[in-house]
């Protein structure tokens, strides 16, 4: 019956996601900082700056979440939840002691990224003037980055949101090519299967599908969002170093991401170490 | 019982009266080797053997037989030429082929090799899938017009392909386009009536099924006029299938304008141009589709093309297709179904061998006796009979045994106007349509029973003939008015 199973196939890979847009409004967004009252109030003016693409007609609502010293994750969580934002905004390492260590993102950003399903802004850690990166100044060019584009619109949505009048979107899909190697090496190993052909078709369709996903979001964002340039970005590779250079060739100023992964508690596998390693630029976390 | 004691050695004797004299117990001795081999192919789930390795093993032991016992025209001097044994090449030459060669019938064998190679060839091209996508989104998800269009395209893909590849595609669409649309509680129903129509849509051509080759051959029907002829019955069927079929599983047109919209997005997902790799084949693979059914249809009128008949058409076709794949072309002789092939060439020594031990003879004669003896009543009866008999074993055994079997009747030598043509078209009808009765009536039943089970859907034996069977009447009574209204 290998037929049957050819036939199926054929179908199943004409059979494709399409991208539906939908519209997001962040009506309260909440700035998380560990700064005093002055600086703190500053580093949230340079967010509003930042993400002025949100609040056109200057309707949302901003707090500012100035956390003591001694405030434990509890009373931030409990501060998130009496606001209940759309958004919150904060940085690396807020109250953490390892800031300098590049390791991390410390415990209350862990956390508070997995323990609320609001989006998390997560911002490099202010300057020496305890002000905002001065390259964050609009989010001209964003980066949607996932290893499963197709199906992601809700990442989407996000990405177009942020995107500013004019703006680049990139949408990147990274197989990271040493998983792809390790059941390349098992397939040889397997008589059965031809070893070549596995490699190129699989190879093939995993670049494929996304790309074909990208092709309706270009298809539905022209018809629904004139003003945003859509690029594609799918290959196979190492997807930290990727992502990296990525970010370098498309002078991206955010990066759009999920962390939630309904099979555990952790952080979504690829999300940790790029959030770790880009401490430059700014990360929207789903 | 004691009727059939007393009726059978006068079947003999009569039955003894063909090629040569053979004694009745050699003709009961091989009657016995037929029936077993008949019974291990009703078997072949069971007994967990191809086809064609049964066959075969018939066909060794057979020919052993026939030849032990001097039933085979084997000459052993060269001289002039033996009425099979013996051939002349182009230079002269007397040439001694093996008495299993000639058996064949290499016309059939031809026919079944090429078309089989060159369709492969063809849905390589994404012709098939691209029909079957644009039908999907013509039918804008609607559930009521999926079931037409899917059981219009099954007729005709069985109708010009073959009834497997038909099933092949249209099941693996079916079952991806109802889990896309949400509609997995119909898959059994469309599954059932899709296999079903697989038979129905075999009737339609010269070329659609096994049966229909060896005895449109054996008639001598031409292919226009087997069309001519089944398209009314294909047609009428085809709609009080779909009609029936769609009262007996719930499938209904869609309620609100939400669930068409949502319907509608469904569909419209699916890519048509997703299996064309290069639209240049694509193109010519159409071409020359379209030039194939034209040319199969015209074959007897064409000069030179006529004489070399439709096995070369076929084959022609297929090698033209090749050159697209010059490289490579051993791939696709990687999918030839071999086993089909050996069986079919290990069945035409079987029943070559049982012509010589005056089996057929006898068999012709029981069938005079009960069936044709019948008068008005007898191409119903030949047809149920026959229907009956497909349902339970393999239907190409019966067809290639009621073809030499009608042939070799007195009405038959008679001017062509005079032949009782209804008989041909009895064992047609009845040896396509019996396949809907079992799901192992045919090829493409289990095929439509493997998507089944692939799909978590159970189906039994016993729970398919339940579902198929008032099916399966309605299409053998309109068969029989058919053949008695239209065909006598």
């Amino acid at each position: 019956m290998s037929k049957l199973d050819q036939f199926e196939s054929a179908f199943k890979s004409a059979s494709k996601a399409r991208y539906r847009y939908s519209t997001l409004e962040f009506e309260r967004i909440l700035v998380v900082t560990d700064l005093d009252e002055e600086a703190g109030r500053r580093f949230a003016d340079d967010v509003k700056a930042f993400l002025s693409v949100l609040d056109i007609r200057h309707e949302t609502h901003w707090t500012h979440h100035c956390a003591r010293p001694e405030e434990d994750v509890v009373a931030l969580l409990e501060a998130v939840e009496t606001e209940r934002p759309d958004l919150i905004c904060t940085y690396r390492n807020l109250h953490g002691r390892a800031r300098t260590y590049p390791f991390s993102l410390g415990s209350h950003v862990d956390v508070l990224c997995q323990a609320t399903s609001t989006p998390v802004m997560l911002l490099p850690f202010p300057n020496g003037s305890d002000r905002l990166d001065e390259k964050c100044e609009m989010t001209s060019n964003i980066m949607v980055l996932t290893d499963h584009l197709t199906g992601s619109d809700r990442l989407i949505d996000h990405g177009v949101r942020f995107t500013s009048s004019g703006g680049k979107l990139v949408l990147a899909h990274l197989e990271d090519d040493a998983t792809f190697e390790r059941y390349m090496d098992i397939i040889s190993k397997i008589p059965a299967i031809e070893t070549e052909v596995a490699r190129k078709r699989i190879g093939d369709q995993l670049l494929k599908e996304p790309a074909d996903f990208i092709a309706t979001v270009v298809e539905t964002l022209s018809d629904q969002v004139a003003d945003v340039t859509v690029f594609k970005e799918v290959r196979m590779g190492h997807q930290v170093d990727d992502c990296k250079s990525l970010v370098g060739e498309h002078d991206i100023r955010l990066v759009v991401m999920n962390t939630k992964d309904d099979e555990q508690l952790a952080m979504h596998g690829l999300a940790y170490p790029l959030a770790v390693e880009l401490r430059e630029i700014p990360l929207l976390l789903l | 019982m004691m009727h059939m004691m007393t009726v059978w050695p006068s079947l003999l004797m009569s039955a003894s009266g063909g090629h040569h004299e053979v004694p009745a117990h050699v003709t009961y001795l091989f009657a016995g080797v037929l029936v077993l081999m008949v019974l291990s192919l009703a078997l072949e789930e069971k007994i967990h053997a191809k086809k064609s390795l049964i066959t075969g093993v018939f066909a060794v032991v057979s020919l052993f037989l026939g030849a032990a016992m001097g039933l085979l025209p084997i000459d052993h001097a060269e001289g002039p030429l033996n009425d099979v044994a013996w051939v002349k090449n182009v230079f002269g030459e007397t040439l001694k082929l093996p008495v299993y060669i000639p058996a064949i019938d290499w016309g059939v064998i031809s026919i079944i090799l090429g078309s089989s190679l060159f369709v492969d060839v063809v849905s390589k091209s994404g012709l098939f899938t691209w029909i079957a996508i644009k039908l999907t989104k013509a039918s804008r998800g609607v559930p009521t017009l999926l079931l037409t269009y899917y059981c219009v395209m099954t007729v005709v893909f069985s109708a010009l392909l073959n009834n497997v590849t038909a099933m092949l595609i249209v099941g693996s669409l079916t079952a991806v386009s109802l889990n896309k649309l949400q509609k997995n509680e119909l898959l059994l129903g469309f599954l059932l009536i899709e296999g079903l129509l697989t038979n129905v849509g075999g009737l339609l051509t010269l070329i659609s099924s096994v049966p229909n080759i060896i005895v449109g051959n054996a008639a001598g029907i031409e292919f226009i006029e087997f069309f001519l002829v089944a398209s009314p019955y294909v047609v009428v069927a085809t709609a009080a299938t779909i009609y029936l079929g769609a009262r007996r599983f719930g499938v209904r047109s869609l309620e609100t304008e939400e669930e068409k919209k949502q319907a509608l997005e469904m569909v419209q997902s699916f890519d048509e141009n997703d299996g064309i790799e290069s639209r240049s084949f694509f193109w010519t693979a159409t071409a020359l589709f379209i030039l194939f059914i034209l040319t199969l249809a015209t074959t007897s009128i064409l000069p030179v093309v006529h004489e070399l008949g439709m096995g070369y058409v076929a084959l022609g076709f297929a090698f033209a297709i090749l050159i697209r794949f010059k490289a490579e072309v051993d791939r696709f002789y990687q999918g030839i179904d071999w086993d089909l092939l050996l069986f079919f060439a290990a069945l035409f020594v079987v029943i070559n061998v049982m012509e010589h031990a005056q089996v057929l003879a006898l068999i012709g004669s029981g069938l005079k006796t009960y069936v044709l003896s019948l008068g008005e009543a007898s191409s119903s009866a030949l047809l149920a009979a026959s229907a009956v008999a497909s349902a339970v074993t393999d239907n190409i055994p019966l067809a290639a045994m009621m073809a030499k079997i009608i042939g070799g009747l007195p009405e038959m030598a008679k001017p062509a106007a005079e032949r009782p043509m209804d008989l041909w078209w009895a064992v047609v009808f009845g040896a396509n349509l019996g396949g809907n009765i079992t799901p192992i009536g045919s090829a493409s039943t289990v095929v439509a029973v493997t998507v089944m089970h692939k799909h978590d859907l159970p189906v039994s034996f016993a729970r398919f003939v339940k579902l198929a069977v008032p099916f399966a009447i309605m299409h053998i009574v309109l068969a029989i008015g058919y053949v008695v209204l239209f065909l006598r």
